[in-house]
């Protein structure tokens, strides 16, 4: 009886490998393999540019990332704090808008739609190209026409302007990543059983009760994937400034195997980071989840 | 029991509504933030209707005086100077995008379908690699990736645009969570009942990951339509070229007559976005509203 459980599981586990196969042959090529390549070439030094040819030189270009260059080290640290503060706004900006969406509002649909289009216009990189000049500024500028008239520039100390400008500029970017979370935490919102609420109301529990101890419960493992996805998001943005500095490197100073380096410190950072924050954030989240 | 608040209003339904404090201040913020958010699009619309001398109005205007389709007429008509027709390349942009998009959807979900419901060996260690993916930048591999692309010889065909854009990480972190939902005994009746393999996964499996679905054509659509990068690296050959490397080529172009032609592709490039959005939403809440999921 054992044994025939066991060559079932065994067939279940073939059929399995041949779902996932397709996905994982493609994951292998297309992405795994040029990992692994490039984690040689960031030990190594290429002789010959045209076949690729190298010889192996160690932990130089590590060593080289940190001691010889001097602008790696502070974009790096520089990048960490903007995508961390960024997640913090990015969160709470998110869930509110959600939750306002979700709620019989007017036009509720069309609000969604609008949310989500900075997703959609992409990150600007191609309208760039047209339009010449970045669609954020653009959309500052028409704020800042607005708000700051010549009277309000006159009266106003520099250091009070500049800080609402670098506010302004902060919001922004706020904004145009946010479409994504929004969305996420609307499916996840959608998904709570409109009885539960229900339920909450015949034992007289308040709007703010029910926030607290239906809403925010059961939507922590979307908060949570919400969390990965923006940490991951902000981290691999091709606008993220590391991420720049090393294509410069690559490209056009040509140093393939010190931007490999620097890729793989960076990417062993993000491992860390994202991981330590799936693993301690998941036990509390699957308790809260739960009751 | 808890008092309702607030202003009772009749809908244009007919049915008795209620406007609270809260929902109004709700209502006028969503609406604020809206509006800063639509103002590229609409920037999108009014430039590709400007007439050649509003488009050179010093400081730029955000509205359109005199509305005109010449812009259009340009773009497809009289280009001089490009080697292959516009439309080629809104042909390559919409046949790779549609068959990546196809593709994404059937692997992505048998994957998940297959990692998740056949608790296969190692199955851990498969999503842990997935994980990992997701964090390693595809930009920074893009040497080693043209090394292994000019390698299977798939440079400068649509290959290179569609086969390493399929097995994407972040799509099967995405989709997984959603196949975690859906109950065993679903498809452990549907077994007993006799099913094959197969027909479990397109008539249970599929169905009931529609709203995930929908969200996974929208997100991988928007990507490959707008990219930029891949086409940029593997193709060499004018006539397979995608909409972002055409409209590069009609916006680098020095004449002023170009100007227009630019405004015109931008918005061709913004509408399909904008248009696939707009349909699949509706999909998604429809069929949020009808799966049995939750």
């Amino acid at each position: 009886m054992k044994k025939r459980q066991s060559g079932l599981q065994k067939r279940k586990a073939l059929v399995g490998y041949g779902f996932i196969a397709p996905w994982i042959i493609g994951f292998g090529v297309f992405c795994l393999f040029p990992v692994v390549y490039s984690l040689i070439f960031s030990f190594s030094e290429i002789k010959d540019p045209t076949t690729f040819s190298f010889k192996m030189v160690g932990l130089q270009n590590y060593l080289d990332a940190f001691l010889v260059d001097t602008e790696f080290l502070p974009t790096f640290l520089q990048s960490i704090g903007d995508t961390f503060i960024n997640l913090i706004l990015i969160l709470f900006f998110s869930f509110f808008i959600a939750i306002i969406i979700n709620r019989k509002i007017r036009f509720r649909g069309f609000f969604r739609m609008v949310f989500f289009l900075p997703v959609i216009l992409g990150t600007g990189f191609i309208l760039d190209q047209i339009l010449g000049e970045n669609l954020q500024e653009q959309s500052i500028t028409v704020v800042r026409d607005l708000l700051f008239s010549e009277d309000v520039v006159r009266t106003m100390p520099a250091e009070f302007l500049e800080m609402i400008q670098e506010l302004l500029n902060r919001i922004t970017v706020v904004l145009w990543n946010s479409g994504v979370q929004i969305l996420l935490f609307l499916t996840g919102l959608q998904g709570i059983s409109p009885n539960i609420y229900e339920a909450a109301r015949v034992d007289a529990a308040g709007e703010w009760e029910q926030f607290w101890l239906i809403t925010l419960p059961l939507m922590s493992p979307m908060i949570l994937l919400t969390i990965v996805y923006t940490l991951v998001a902000g981290f691999t943005n091709s606008s993220n400034e590391v991420l720049e500095y090393i294509l410069e490197i690559a490209f056009q100073k040509n140093q393939l195997e010190l931007s490999s380096a620097m890729g793989w410190v960076y990417f062993v950072f993000i491992i860390v980071f994202v991981g330590l924050t799936f693993v301690l954030m998941r036990k509390p989240i699957e308790r809260a989840s739960d009751r | 029991m808890s008092v309702e608040k607030g202003l009772r209003i009749r809908l244009r339904d007919g049915k008795i509504g209620r406007v609270t404090f809260g929902k109004t201040i709700g209502f006028l913020l969503l609406a604020a933030v809206a509006a800063f958010m639509a103002l590229p699009l609409v920037y999108v619309v009014t430039t590709a209707l400007k007439p050649l001398n509003e488009l050179f109005y010093f400081p730029p205007r955000f509205f359109v005086e005199q509305p005109t389709l010449k812009n259009f007429q340009d773009l497809f008509l009289a280009l001089d100077g490009l080697d292959v027709p516009f439309t080629r390349s809104v042909f390559n942009s919409v046949f790779v995008t549609v068959v990546v998009v196809v593709l994404v959807i059937i692997i992505t979900c048998m994957a998940a379908y297959g990692l998740v419901k056949h608790k296969v060996p190692f199955g851990n260690l498969i999503f842990s690699l997935i994980l990992m993916g997701m964090m390693f930048s595809p930009y920074v591999i893009q040497i080693p990736n043209y090394l292994i692309v000019n390698g299977f010889g798939m440079v400068d065909s649509y290959w290179a645009l569609i086969i390493p854009k399929i097995a994407v990480a972040y799509n099967l972190f995405l989709v997984r969570q959603f196949v975690q939902q859906i109950p065993d005994p679903f498809l452990e009746a549907a077994r007993i009942d006799g099913a094959g393999e197969m027909s479990i996964f397109f008539k249970i499996v599929m169905p009931s990951l529609k709203p995930v679905i929908a969200t996974l054509a929208v997100f991988s659509f928007v990507n490959n339509w707008n990219d930029y990068f891949t086409p940029l690296i593997f193709i060499q050959d004018e006539a397979l070229k995608t909409l972002p490397l055409a409209m590069q080529m009609i916006s680098s172009g020095n004449s002023i007559a170009r100007a227009g032609a630019a405004s015109a592709a931008t918005f061709i490039m913004v509408l399909p976005t904008v248009l696939i959005y707009v349909l699949m939403q509706k999909h998604v809440v429809d069929s949020m509203a009808y799966s049995g999921i939750k």
